[in-house]
């Protein structure tokens, strides 16, 4: 096995990214797959020699991440997304379609793709295709077996602005012309606020940031200002600042866009706020089906590279994940970034202390940092106006679902419930039903029943109504769906998820997915209902890491809400 | 002096040093915290989520002092969700419950999800009876069991190592002994694979555990996923009799348990003595014991018959009368002993020989942990007994140029043709060598497994061991064997303990009670030991 | 009669003199009598003092069959005695097995179900039943009435098919289990039980026309080892001998257990205490243990037969091979037994020869520290020497056949 040359110096120069040996695990793998097409002992070998790691360390990775593989794939790899929005749209007919097609495909399905309002969604190797329909899947395979290759799949256009929106992050990418290249960014004002941060003491730019009371789009909802602060001082080791751009939550695929669309207004956000934290390196932790926004985010690097905003006051590099939601929550993340298995960490001791490669650490996510330039360049007061109290600024919302216009939408929070969201801006619901629920925040956040839908959509109302606003996806579930069918997807989400660390999450997890096959199935006894909450109820609050409560409230708030359709389907078989 | 820290657990007061975590703490106080992942001497996992437990602290006011209740107790808030007591410290006004229907429930929780996939395998399983899941579950989880679903399979009996069997079904997913390999035995080379339900502990092929410390994952294995393959299914533990010993195979003297049945040690492991082993020992030591049970074991007094030209059994009346005869007659007497004798038998044995006088030195490559280069448990008990003079060299010249005729050798080999040169030749011994098959008179002495005694390890600590079996046919402990041909009258090894504590300044004071299972630190200050040389240049001058 | 008066003899030459200078006088006579004694009702010995045919003195020896079964309970798990409570009163196996089985209960601070309560009167009163018809038909043996050891004796046989079939042993029963039964009451046994209850009142009216006013039974029983009541309580008897000596003293009712608050029965006691009164005292609880058991089985419940006490109760062995928590539990509580808090109880029950109690101090764990058996025959026994003197030496049969002990409960 012999690598080429320009391989090893792509390889040599990430790894001078990382002040570690093994941070580079994962790029190196993604390379080395890229190339050979596998992970195999001799290339998981070669890593570990190149890293000076023992082959356990490797191996172990290539194991944990889906997105690699020990045996050499179809040359066309398609992945299916599998998971609630695109179910519920219809993926399991694509999957009928895709049945013997020879050795040069392999056919998976996979989870969340983040792009659930054009569901169902699918990727071929690394191009990425919405709205699909068996038809036009059926194209597709025949072009490729025609060819023999994969046509480039061009990325959607950016939906217009709704009237009842207000589009501040948004507000570039539907400008006549606008491609998210520097230029474009500078023309339209870019970048005129670092140079407002970097006339600003660190902590001043602080201060802003907690004034404005910006709460953590992520999905925690933590003061970001807040977060800021904790971080330690004077410790001798250097700081880091990571985005979060693993966008996994089901029914969410807001990072995407801002990705995709205007990556330098993230660029901006984080070196301003590498300053005002002190971080001199900055990591954006981009999720590995994103290859299209990674390619984005290493171009848009080197054009600020180039112009001198990059490199000068901190360094911004890109880190590729390889599918696992688990890396969305920020230890898990900086336990991958670290290269080795994304096992969040015990806390305490907490990020801001104890962090990425031992260091003080401020993990944000991609839309909280892509407000940061808004923020400084127009004052916490300006955001403050926004929203409500508690709930400041404007927060990208997903809509998925049946409904007429589903999408992404930027609202000022609080200002609209989430009836008027559904109804009025996305046009209500196609298919002539009536709505059963909507889930607020991503698949972890516990449903609202159709008779609680006059909630403003802000953090502490939503927290109020007993559920939470999470990440922002919205996913509408009208009477159609089958709540038992939902509540499995959703199982099988985090079951398949669950990094396995610890106990409650590793085991509870697959049994509650079984449990609800048989549900469904019809080999069920009544007594199946109570076990189920029960053993929901035995993983909250007793994990490491929030997957547990993520894995729980679902399954405990269909069960509260639906709980007629689980007796039913419990009672069938007797 | 360490800062101290007040915490109430359960009701009970506990004053805990500074930094030590809850479960440490409910231990002062008799409390038991049940828990797989934690480890006191590796780091801290948290995975296992077992030992959840209630913590809150005090309310404090505006001035951060402890806002009083009603009943002018301080105001405890607890925290909403339970912690795990390992990763948490004591903290001064810290109140912890154990035992509350929360706790409780959290408990049975957590054991019920560790045991939905384990497979049935108790009736086969070494682990049964010495098994932290079958006690944790009695003790700690529901009594019956919800699940109806196929259970998660895994590669079962694979071969870990030629000495380690691993079961992926069993293993429970805490950690330990990656942690172990990767921070005390110093070889990185256990690890999971896969993610989720499916994660399977493993290590890279080829590169197996390959260190002197691999044994140590089967003791800290909370349940039978990692066995010892020389045990496996050759006895149920609750047969076993326990018995506190030291390990004889080099001179850090890690601290003992062996286990035995009927006259046969199935296995050693580890004690713990945190100013000896920790809680580890290698895997040279703990697996060399196999020699105990050798069928080839010496068992009886025997002659050289002149008349019939082979061995002779005797009694000991009489094999202990025809030496002694022939000791008064000898001339110079030389002995050899062992650095593997305990300090009675080496004090009694300088009494029986004089000054000519030296144990027989082994040396290995030391590990840089707990195997050291001197392969001799005492060591320095021959030198304290002055038994090591260093003139070995001297008496097997003596030998070959046939000054030394009468030779008694105690628990070691002798060179074929030195044997044959000595008029007599006396060996205490416990297994076949070519000492024993040229020696005039042979005694059959005992393991340490069968006779109780001191050594002294290499940092002159003192530490007693105990017989965990009776000696083979009429074998005694060497120290009944020198006494009577001594002529002395010592009734127990006590006696002779007494007698040297008397003799011997380092050991004023003491007697075999007061050493304890832990032993005790001697402050010895010895004559060097006088090298050969000098003691030629002094012969000569 | 010649008056007696008893003098000691410092030695042989002064017995000869005295002799000599004296008028006839007699000397005491020791015999012995047992171990090995057919009328003894066990290995036990008398030393007896006789001047002529009375009795001057009597000392009682015991412990020949002593098995060390105390010590014995402190290395076994307290389900691993049960067997051994089997052979304590070996003539009422099944009474012995409900005592412990409450003892240890009681301990564990457990309950059982309705069900095996009643199981349990029944498996007592049966076993009742059958000491008393051995005690009987002993005595009756021994005083001459042989026909009646025969006709009591083919009763016996019947209970012993129902112990049978209702644990598959007819003598080594080991019928009850901590919290619960080994197994359920068989259908089969239900009618087999009622069959019995209904022949046996023939049997009993039988035995009392051949012996209650037979004037040779009268003459051997009657003012016989009168025992007062104050001797009686002072004494510490209990069972037959008690209540014979006219205390109304009986455990079901006193203390009442396992469920004989719920049934009708009347407590027989004598008027003088005698032989004739103990004799009379077990024929009428055998009529009285009739009723009880006609009552438990009337109104035998369904339902479970165990204590739904995982902890303590072995699971369904269908369970235990297919469940994980089930096995595990199985295997714990047989290899280690149960784990019995710390703590100390006594526990005594109505048996057939008096009160059996058992004293556990448990320092947690699945063995007992202490397991001490109070045994109705050991101290009923006391009572030998009191009863035997000034009687004649052919009375010894009569006062021990009313006493009715048994040594395997006596010397343990």
């Amino acid at each position: 096995m012999t690598i080429p040359s320009e391989l090893e110096r792509h390889i040599d120069e990430i790894i001078t990214h990382y002040p570690t040996k093994r941070a580079p695990v994962l790029w190196l793998c993604h390379l080395l797959q890229d190339h050979f097409g596998f992970l195999g002992q001799e290339q998981v070998e070669w890593i570990a020699t190149k890293l000076s790691l023992q082959p356990i360390n490797v191996w172990e990775v290539v194991t944990f991440y889906p997105m690699f593989t020990q045996k050499l794939r179809g040359k066309f790899h398609i992945k299916v997304c599998r998971t609630l929005s695109c179910h519920l749209a219809g993926s399991q007919k694509l999957l009928e379609r895709l049945k013997d097609l020879g050795a040069d495909f392999t056919v998976d399905t996979v989870e969340c793709l983040a792009s659930c309002g054009t569901a169902p969604a699918m990727m071929i190797n690394d191009e990425h295709y919405d709205s699909m329909t068996p038809e036009r899947l059926d194209k597709i395979v025949a072009d490729i077996k025609r060819t023999g290759t994969l046509a480039k799949e061009p990325i959607a256009k950016p939906l217009p602005a709704h009237p009842l929106e207000k589009r501040v992050l948004l507000a570039n990418i539907t400008k006549p012309g606008y491609t998210g290249s520097l230029a474009d960014y500078e023309k339209e004002g870019g970048y005129q606020a670092l140079a407002k941060a970097l006339t600003m003491k660190p902590e001043e730019i602080v201060n802003e940031v907690k004034n404005s009371e910006i709460r953590g789009r992520g999905g925690a909802g933590f003061p970001c200002g807040l977060k800021w602060s904790f971080l330690a001082k004077n410790t001798g080791k250097p700081t880091y600042l990571v985005c979060n751009a693993d966008e996994s939550e089901p029914g969410t695929f807001k990072d995407r866009q801002l990705i995709n669309y205007d990556p330098h207004q993230l660029l901006e956000g984080i070196l301003i706020s590498c300053h005002a934290t002190g971080a001199k390196v900055a990591y954006i932790y981009i999720r590995g089906e994103m290859p299209h926004g990674a390619n984005v985010l290493i171009n848009a690097i080197a054009e600020a590279r180039a112009k001198g905003y990059v490199g000068k006051t901190a360094e911004i590099y890109v880190h590729r994940g390889a599918g696992a939601y688990i890396c969305g929550e920020e230890t898990g993340l900086i336990e991958s970034l670290e290269g080795k298995r994304a096992y969040p960490r015990i806390k305490p001791p907490f990020p801001a202390i104890v962090g990425l490669f031992g260091s003080p650490t401020v993990v944000n996510n991609v839309e909280t940092l892509s407000n940061i330039p808004h923020i400084v360049k127009n004052g916490a007061a300006w955001f403050k106006a926004m929203g409500v109290p508690g709930s400041t600024g404007t927060r990208l919302v997903c809509v998925s679902g049946p409904v007429k216009r589903p999408g992404y939408y930027e609202f000022e929070m609080g200002k609209l419930t989430m009836r008027q969201l559904i109804e009025d801006v996305c046009g209500g619901v196609t298919n002539g039903k009536k709505i059963k629920g909507v889930i607020p925040g991503g698949s972890s956040m516990p449903v609202m029943p159709a008779n609680n839908l006059d909630v403003p959509l802000d953090f502490e109302s939503l927290r109020k109504a007993g559920t939470m606003a999470g990440s922002g996806g919205i996913v509408v579930l009208t009477e159609d769906v089958s709540i038992v069918d939902a509540t499995l997807n959703v199982s099988q989400f985090y079951a398949h998820e669950s990094c396995g660390q610890c106990t409650p999450c590793r085991e509870g997890t697959l049994w509650m997915e079984k449990m609800l096959h048989r549900i469904k199935d019809g080999h069920s006894r009544p007594e199946d209902v109570d076990l189920l909450f029960e053993v929901a109820d035995n993983i909250d609050g007793k994990t490491i890491c929030p997957l547990g409560e993520a894995a729980a409230w679902p399954v405990k708030a269909f069960l509260k809400n639906y709980r007629s359709e689980f007796e039913k389907a419990c009672n069938k078989n007797g | 002096m360490a800062e101290t820290v007040k915490l109430t657990i359960d009701g009970k007061e506990v004053v805990a040093p500074k930094g030590m975590n809850l479960i440490e703490a409910a231990k002062l106080v008799g409390i038991e915290v049940p828990h797989y992942c934690y480890h006191p001497k590796l780091t801290i996992a948290g995975n296992c989520r077992m030992c959840l437990v209630d913590t809150g602290m005090p309310k404090l006011d505006k001035d951060k002092k402890p806002e009083l209740g009603p009943d002018g107790k301080p105001v405890i808030m607890f925290a909403p969700k339970l912690a795990i007591g390992c990763n948490t410290t004591v903290a001064e006004g810290m109140v912890v419950h154990t035992r509350t229907p929360k706790v409780q429930k959290a408990r049975e929780g957590v054991m019920e999800f560790l045991l939905i996939n384990h497979p049935l395998d108790c009736p086969i399983c070494d682990q049964a009876g010495e098994c932290r899941l079958q006690e944790f579950s009695v003790d700690y989880g529901k009594g019956e069991s919800r699940f109806v679903e196929e259970k998660v399979h895994k590669p079962k009996q694979t071969k870990l190592n030629a000495k380690i069997t691993l079961d992926d079904e069993r293993c429970i997913l805490c950690s330990r002994c990656i942690r172990f390999m990767k921070e005390v035995a110093g070889q990185d080379c256990l690890g999971f694979v896969n993610r989720g339900s499916y994660s399977t502990l493993t290590c890279y092929p080829g590169q197996e555990p390959k260190t002197n410390y691999d044994l140590n994952i089967v003791d800290i294995c909370p349940v039978g996923a990692l066995t010892q393959t020389d045990f496996r299914f050759e006895q149920r533990v609750w047969f076993l009799k326990e018995t506190k010993s030291v390990c004889p195979n080099c001179s850090t003297g890690c601290n003992t348990v062996l286990w035995s049945r009927e006259g046969v040690v199935y296995r050693q492991t580890p004690r713990d003595n945190d100013a000896v082993n920790q809680c580890w020992m290698c895997d040279y030591g703990r697996l060399n014991f196999k020699f105990i049970n050798d069928p080839t074991r010496l068992t009886s007094p025997s002659v050289k018959s002149a008349v019939y030209g082979e061995r002779v059994n005797l009694t000991w009346l009489e094999a202990t009368r025809q030496i002694t005869g022939k000791l008064k007659a000898a001339g110079t007497i030389a002995g050899i002993a062992s650095g593997r004798a305990t300090t009675e038998e080496l004090f009694l044995f300088k009494k029986l020989v004089g000054d000519l006088v030296d144990i027989v030195p082994h040396t290995g490559e030391a590990d840089g942990k707990l195997l050291q280069a001197d392969r001799n448990p005492n060591t320095a008990g021959a030198k304290l007994t002055g038994c090591a003079t260093g003139k070995l060299p001297e008496i097997l010249e003596g030998i070959k140029a046939g000054k030394v005729k009468t030779l008694i050798v105690l628990g070691e080999d002798l060179d074929e043709e030195l044997a044959k040169k000595l008029e007599l030749l006396v060996v205490i011994d416990t297994l076949p060598t070519k000492a024993t098959e040229h020696a005039n008179y042979v005694l059959p002495g005992t393991t340490f497994a069968e006779k109780r005694g001191t050594f002294i390890n290499g940092k002159n600590r003192l530490q007693r061991f105990n017989a965990a079996i009776p000696p083979v046919g009429i074998a005694r402990p060497e120290w009944q064997t020198l006494t009577a041909l001594l002529g002395a009258s010592y009734a127990a090894i006590e006696d002779v303990f007494a007698d040297m504590a008397r003799t011997l300044p380092a050991l004023a004071g003491l007697n075999l009670s007061k050493i304890g299972d832990l032993g005790v630190e001697l402050k010895i200050e010895q004559p060097a030991v006088q090298p050969v040389s000098q003691a030629a240049e002094a012969v000569a001058k | 009669m010649a008056t007696r008066y008893e003098m000691e003899m410092i030695d042989s030459a002064a017995r000869a003199h005295q002799a000599f200078e004296e008028e006839l006088h007699g000397e005491k006579l020791i015999v012995n009598m047992g171990p090995s004694h057919p009328s003894t009702h066990g290995v036990f010995r008398m030393v007896l003092e006789l001047d002529g045919e009375e009795i001057t003195n009597c000392w009682p020896e015991i412990g020949f069959l002593h098995r060390g079964d105390e010590k014995i309970a402190e290395n076994m798990t307290y389900t691993q005695f049960i067997p051994y409570t089997d052979r304590l009163d070996y003539l009422a196996p099944l009474a012995n097995n409900v005592a412990y089985a409450y003892a240890v209960e009681k301990l564990c601070g457990i309950d059982v179900p309705v069900r095996c309560k009643y199981i349990r009167v029944i498996c007592a009163e049966l076993a009742r039943i059958s000491s008393h018809l051995l005690g009987i038909g002993a005595m009756s043996m021994d005083i001459g009435a042989m026909t009646v050891f025969l006709y009591t004796f083919k009763q016996r046989e019947l209970i012993y098919d129902l112990c049978e079939t209702i644990c598959g042993a007819r003598l080594t029963t080991s019928y009850t289990r901590i919290g619960g039964l080994a197994n359920d009451m068989p259908e089969s046994f239900i009618p087999m039980c009622r069959k019995f209850i209904a022949d046996l009142p023939a049997t009993i009216d039988e035995t009392d026309k051949l012996l209650t006013r037979n004037k040779i039974f009268i003459e051997r029983n009657k003012d016989i080892a009168v025992l007062s009541r104050e001797d009686a309580i002072n004494y510490g008897a209990t069972g037959p001998i008690l209540r014979g000596s006219g205390v109304e003293h009986d455990l079901r009712k006193a203390n009442p257990y396992g469920g004989y608050e719920n049934f009708q029965f009347d407590i027989p006691t004598g008027t003088v205490g005698d032989c004739m009164d103990r004799y009379l005292v077990r024929m009428e609880e055998m009529r009285q243990s009739i009723r009880i058991i006609q009552q438990a089985l009337d109104s035998m419940p369904g339902g479970e037969w165990n204590a739904p006490e995982a902890k303590i109760v072995l699971p369904e062995k269908q369970a235990v091979l297919t469940k994980m928590e089930e096995l595990i539990h199985h295997f714990i509580n047989v290899t280690q037994g149960i784990n019995a808090p710390v703590g100390e109880v006594y526990f005594g029950a109505e048996n057939p020869k008096g009160e059996l109690g058992f004293y556990i101090v448990s320092k947690g764990g699945g063995t007992p520290h202490r397991l001490k058996i109070r045994a109705p025959s050991f101290v009923n026994l006391q009572l030998v020497p009191l009863l035997c003197k000034g009687h004649m030496m052919s009375d010894t049969v009569a006062i021990l056949g009313s006493l009715d002990f048994v040594m395997g409960e006596c010397d343990r």
